[in-house]
């Protein structure tokens, strides 16, 4: 006699012949021009929603969302910039070094800065 | 019953109400350095003398799987063999990151933290360990950099034939939307991943953790995984739009030898230090034929592929990757350190 099958079964056996199915449909190219799509269409929509409420709260003389956006992409500009300004002081640390070094003694085996001089 | 019974109503409240959570990372480590938003980390458990061993995580989730728990710790065993183990953090790229390129990674992170790890080793060298993504970056890194003091290469599940893996997970295929912060969000990476099975990674985990709901074990186990698993991070988003036109469908500028890092041809076959592919049989996400090619890629006349049956975090994480394939990395680490 055999047993009934539990639920789980009956789910195990539907997972097998769906999943499959499933994994083959997001791997296609199909699968993959809905997401840009849907995609687009939220980012579309995100955009028309932020343009209509910082709108609304600038006629208010209130800062909007995206103001604090547009305050974090400056930040982040002046942060690269900050970034490549400390490489250039780096590069010429290390030619005055080695400078120093020919006149003086060998050169060191690296010349990178060591980890401790830009952190904790 | 009674018993089974109690813990399961226990188990779902905690669950539930997100109480007790798994503590992850608890190796003791030291912050050596920062540079920008990554950081650098010493494990602090090491012999004197040990051969230096530096993580390098992929970009897409964080690097405390590494040290996920006590006695499932790849960090935990590298110290217990007595490697000097040192972990290089990108953090969650911001705006200031969206601009990061292959050459930020490759030729300004990892040749920074190498250096600094080097001048802290006995051997004043380092063994580069790069897992995924981060395996990609460190071979970049090593052949563009030759005067790199790296005395060992290994990888784990590097996919430098994406093309030949999941069509999901492919450079390109990954929606190329950008958050506020100019990187690609967290999340669209994680419902790529989900892509990839979607019953298996939606439903049926879900349905195992509630039929085990009584077994702590499995439980923080199920919560160990989750935790880290979906706690994926923003991709840089110029990183992205680069690795699309190297590695993107129909092209590989890797394999076909004209990848070029900051203007300079980069060829894989300048790599010359001893070199170890590992790669899992059940790996889904980086399948074995997205790591195959390097080993005729490498140029080292000493290189061992090591082909484990285990899936894409299997491979140093859970019993098996205890048993078989960490004992594995570290003799052959040993066996090679200067």
């Amino acid at each position: 006699m055999t047993e009934r099958p539990g639920l789980r079964d009956i789910y195990d056996r539907l997972a097998d012949q769906v999943g499959p199915q499933l994994t083959d449909l997001t791997a296609s190219d199909r699968f993959a021009d809905v997401v840009e799509v849907v995609d687009a269409l939220r980012m579309r929509a995100t955009n028309e929603l932020q343009r209509s409420s910082r709108r609304f709260l600038h006629a208010w003389n209130l800062p909007a969302g995206s103001d604090v956006t547009v305050l974090r992409q400056e930040i982040g500009a002046l942060e690269r910039t900050v970034r490549s300004l400390a490489r250039q002081v780096e590069t010429l640390q290390r030619q005055l070094d080695e400078a120093d070094g020919a006149r003086v003694a060998p050169a060191p085996r690296s010349s990178r800065s060591r980890a401790t001089s830009n952190g904790a | 019953m009674l018993e089974a019974t109690t813990r399961r109503l226990r188990n779902t409240a905690r669950y539930v109400l997100g109480i007790g959570e798994p503590e992850l990372g608890q190796s003791p480590r030291h912050l050596v350095g920062t540079r920008d938003r990554v950081k650098l980390w010493r494990y602090d458990r090491h012999g004197d003398g040990a051969p230096s061993v530096l993580l390098v995580m992929s970009l897409v989730t964080r690097p405390v799987v590494f040290d996920l728990q006590p006695g499932n710790s790849l960090v935990e065993r590298f110290n217990a063999a007595g490697f000097d183990v040192w972990m290089l953090d990108w953090d969650e790229p911001g705006p200031a990151d969206a601009e990061n390129t292959l050459e930020t990674y490759c030729d300004d992170y990892i040749p920074w933290a190498v250096d600094a790890v080097a001048q802290a080793s006995a051997s004043g060298a380092v063994t580069l360990f790069g897992y995924c993504l981060g395996g990609v970056l460190t071979l970049l890194s090593v052949a563009a950099n030759p005067e790199m003091p790296v005395e060992n290469l290994v990888v784990l599940a590097a996919p430098i034939a994406p093309d030949r893996g999941p069509a999901q997970l492919r450079p390109g295929r990954i929606a190329m939307s950008f958050d506020e912060t100019g990187n690609v969000p967290a999340e669209t990476l994680r419902m790529a991943f989900v892509s990839l099975d979607p019953v298996q990674g939606e439903i049926t985990a879900r349905l195992n953790l509630w039929q085990r709901m009584d077994d702590d074990e499995y439980v923080t186990a199920h919560r160990v995984m989750t935790n880290w698993g979906n706690d994926h991070i923003r991709f840089p988003g110029a990183t992205a739009r680069q690795l699309t036109e190297v590695l993107g469908e129909g092209r590989n500028q890797i394999l076909e030898g004209t990848f070029r890092l900051a203007g300079r041809p980069v060829d894989l076959g300048s790599i010359t230090m001893p070199f170890l592919s590992v790669i899992g049989e059940r790996d889904t996400i980086t399948p074995p034929e997205t790591s195959e090619p390097l080993m005729d890629l490498v140029g080292s006349d000493d290189q061992t592929e090591l082909r484990v049956p285990a899936g894409h975090v299997g491979l140093f994480v859970g019993g098996s990757a205890m048993k078989r394939c960490i004992p594995g990395m570290i003799d052959w680490i040993t066996d090679h350190r200067a």
